[in-house]
């Protein structure tokens, strides 16, 4: 068994060296980049005026700390506009929405319900700003954020802005996790702008140049997945997307194990529909750079690898497990009053074992940037403990979830 | 930004990749052979302490049977030593491996020697000797060897008077041949020898300590940590 595995080890052991070789020489390459400048104000004619659409549907526990976050933006007030997007709510949603009109800045629309994306469309048909932004209306901005952004639009190739989305509230386990899981998904997020291959562009707070949606046009369904879609099409017509690592946004994250496996099953499903079945023409396509010949790969194989390694070490704690089990049905507790002894000769310190101590240091030092772009310090945290701990035996469900979903998905459109 | 496409890079990285597999490889293999010349000096210490047991046995022929030498404490370190690095070999390396059969064979001949020493002087002083001799298999899976190992394991660890030997059943030396046909064992698994009596099958700690009464008279004591392998 171990020696037909050996070759798909290996082979899966070299590709992750070499994508986060990659990953690393990007960072000491533009190591600048990642540090905090402080936002400077800038001169009264040079706010670009921002419109931030935010779509609803049955978000009245949560939308008026969206607006609020909103309305605390340091930004000037006759540049931000606001647009509520009711999209057919049965809960109050709207009435909650319309206590907010009174500020001349928010303006709240109704439609029948349609979809996210439909939302999206309704609020640019309105917008005239020079730049459009979406705000999920589970998701909160920090008052600097908006501030953090606008400078990467003073270059004039950049047509969108990504920030920096983190946990809101994690109480539990599982949104603990997530908020670990967020941070280096940000440290890995800025080393992908940096080498121009970003391929999402999420919901909490991706600002957007107008004129681009005239070019490409408006958000489209896209397998629940309208924020990766818009972003691949951006890439597929060459346009630049950056990362305000600086610019802070907090989501409300699922906070049980079925909301999580639903939303990260329509995460990778979407990831895997979108890229296959519209952009599988950029895959290993050297017209789309580093995207197409690095991240966009990567990202599909990741799947595999994780579920691969996943396994490993799911097999790894079975054993452990039984082991522990045969002990127990042998001795019951038994238990001697000795310390264990460490022997260097008991470490397993073969090859593969070394080559995969060497991904968990590189592991580890993704999360601790990740930490320190969130936090600005270096430090560990519990939610990176348990991060460790955990999050290789939950991610197999929603991969394999999402993998079922992709091969049974019946509108299938591969020309 | 940098740019869209830039073969150097690629290179670059995929060299870095390279050189961190071949340092790995290079301090992997390093630390192997560290390892086995560890092993080879473990052998060596054994080929000489066989010998100075052979003396110390000679000695003790004169010695009264008052003091308390009934085992070979020179072999006994030895073969703890011997056992955990066996048991990692065993693990890392697979049941099969050239180097892990040669340790396994000493660490079989080493045990014999003892087994004698005890047996001799037990005999010399009219005395029951307390060991177990114990036969598991690699082949198949044998849960109830492993069971076996952690029972006969904790047991070393508490009667430090116990002697405990264990044979892989399929070593295929001449030594373990010898105490297989002896004691006309079948091939289920694990057995136990008992006062030269056989039992087959798994046997809890208390199955044993009924079957070695001595043991009951003795009082658990803490000594060092073995590990028997399974």
């Amino acid at each position: 068994m171990d020696s037909f595995l050996t070759p798909p080890i290996y082979f899966f052991l070299f590709l992750t060296t070499y994508f986060e070789v990659f990953m690393l020489v990007t960072y000491f390459e533009e190591k600048q980049k990642f540090k905090f400048v402080a936002a400077k104000e800038r001169m009264p004619g040079k706010y670009p005026s921002v419109t931030i659409i935010v779509p609803a549907w049955n978000e009245s526990t949560t939308i008026s700390g969206t607006i609020d976050s909103l309305l605390e933006l340091k930004y000037p007030k006759d540049k931000l506009t606001i647009f509520i997007i009711d999209d057919g709510s049965t809960d109050n949603t709207l009435e909650v929405a319309r206590q907010f009109e009174q500020h001349p800045q928010v303006k709240v629309f109704t439609k029948e319900n349609g979809g996210k994306f439909t939302a999206l469309n309704l609020g640019l048909e309105h917008a005239t700003s020079d730049l459009i932004g979406c705000l999920d209306a589970d998701s909160y901005v920090a008052n600097d954020a908006l501030l953090e952004i606008i400078p990467y639009f003073d270059d004039a190739e950049i047509m969108a802005v990504t920030p920096s989305v983190q946990i809101h509230n994690p109480n539990n386990l599982l949104r603990r996790i997530q908020a670990a899981e967020y941070m280096i998904g940000e440290f890995s997020r800025k080393l992908f702008s940096r080498f121009n291959g970003l391929y999402v562009t999420p919901g909490p707070f991706s600002i957007y140049r107008r004129s681009i949606f005239a070019k490409i046009g408006g958000f489209i369904h896209a397998y629940s997945t309208e924020d990766m879609e818009m972003a691949l099409r951006m890439q597929s017509h060459r346009m630049k997307i950056e990362n305000a690592h600086a610019a802070l946004v907090y989501t409300v994250s699922p906070a049980t194990p079925l909301a999580l496996y639903k939303q990260r099953v329509r995460w990778v499903s979407g990831f895997l529909k979108n890229a296959f079945f519209k952009y599988r023409h950029m895959f290993l396509n050297r017209k789309y750079g580093n995207l197409g010949l690095i991240t966009l790969p990567f990202a599909f194989i990741s799947i595999f690898i994780s579920l691969f390694f996943c396994a490993m070490y799911v097999r790894s704690l079975f054993l452990l497990a039984y082991e522990r089990y045969l002990q127990y049905s042998a001795l019951g507790f038994h238990f001697t009053a000795r310390w264990p002894q460490f022997d260097w000769f008991s470490l397993n310190l073969e090859f593969r074992r070394l080559l995969i101590y060497c991904l968990l240091f590189t592991t580890i030092f993704f999360i601790l940037m990740g930490g320190r772009l969130v936090l600005r310090r270096f430090v560990v945290t519990r939610d990176m403990i348990y991060f460790m701990m955990f999050y290789g035996l939950i991610a197999p469900f929603w991969l394999i979830g999402s993998l079922i979903k992709f091969l049974s998905a019946k509108d299938v459109r591969w020309r | 930004m940098q740019q869209e496409l830039n073969p150097k890079k690629y290179i670059l990285v995929f060299l870095i990749t390279l050189g961190v597999f071949a340092v790995i490889f290079l301090l992997s293999d390093f630390l192997y052979n560290r390892r086995i010349t560890q092993v080879k000096g473990i052998e060596d210490t054994i080929n000489r302490n066989i010998l100075e047991s052979e003396i110390q046995y000679a000695l003790l022929a004169d010695a009264s049977c008052d003091t308390d030498e009934t085992g070979n404490p020179v072999l006994v370190g030895e073969i703890n030593n011997l056992t955990k690095r066996l048991a990692y070999m065993e693990e890392q390396r697979g049941t099969n491996d050239a180097e892990v059969i040669s340790l396994k064979k000493y660490y079989s001949l080493l045990q014999a020697k003892d087994y004698l020493l005890v047996r001799e002087r037990a005999k010399q002083c009219d005395d029951k000797p307390l060991s177990i001799i114990y036969f598991y298999s690699n082949a198949g899976n044998c849960d109830d060897c492993k069971k076996m190992g952690y029972v006969l394991t904790s047991m070393r660890e508490d009667y430090d008077k116990l002697h405990v030997y264990a044979f892989d059943y399929n070593l295929g030396l001449s030594v373990v041949e010898t105490l297989k046909s002896i004691y006309k064992l079948e091939d289920r698994f694990p057995v136990l020898i008992i006062n030269r009596k056989a039992y087959y099958g798994f046997k809890t700690r208390a199955e044993i300590e009924a079957m070695i009464p001595e043991l009951g008279r003795m009082t658990a004591t803490s000594t060092k940590a073995t590990t028997t392998p399974k």
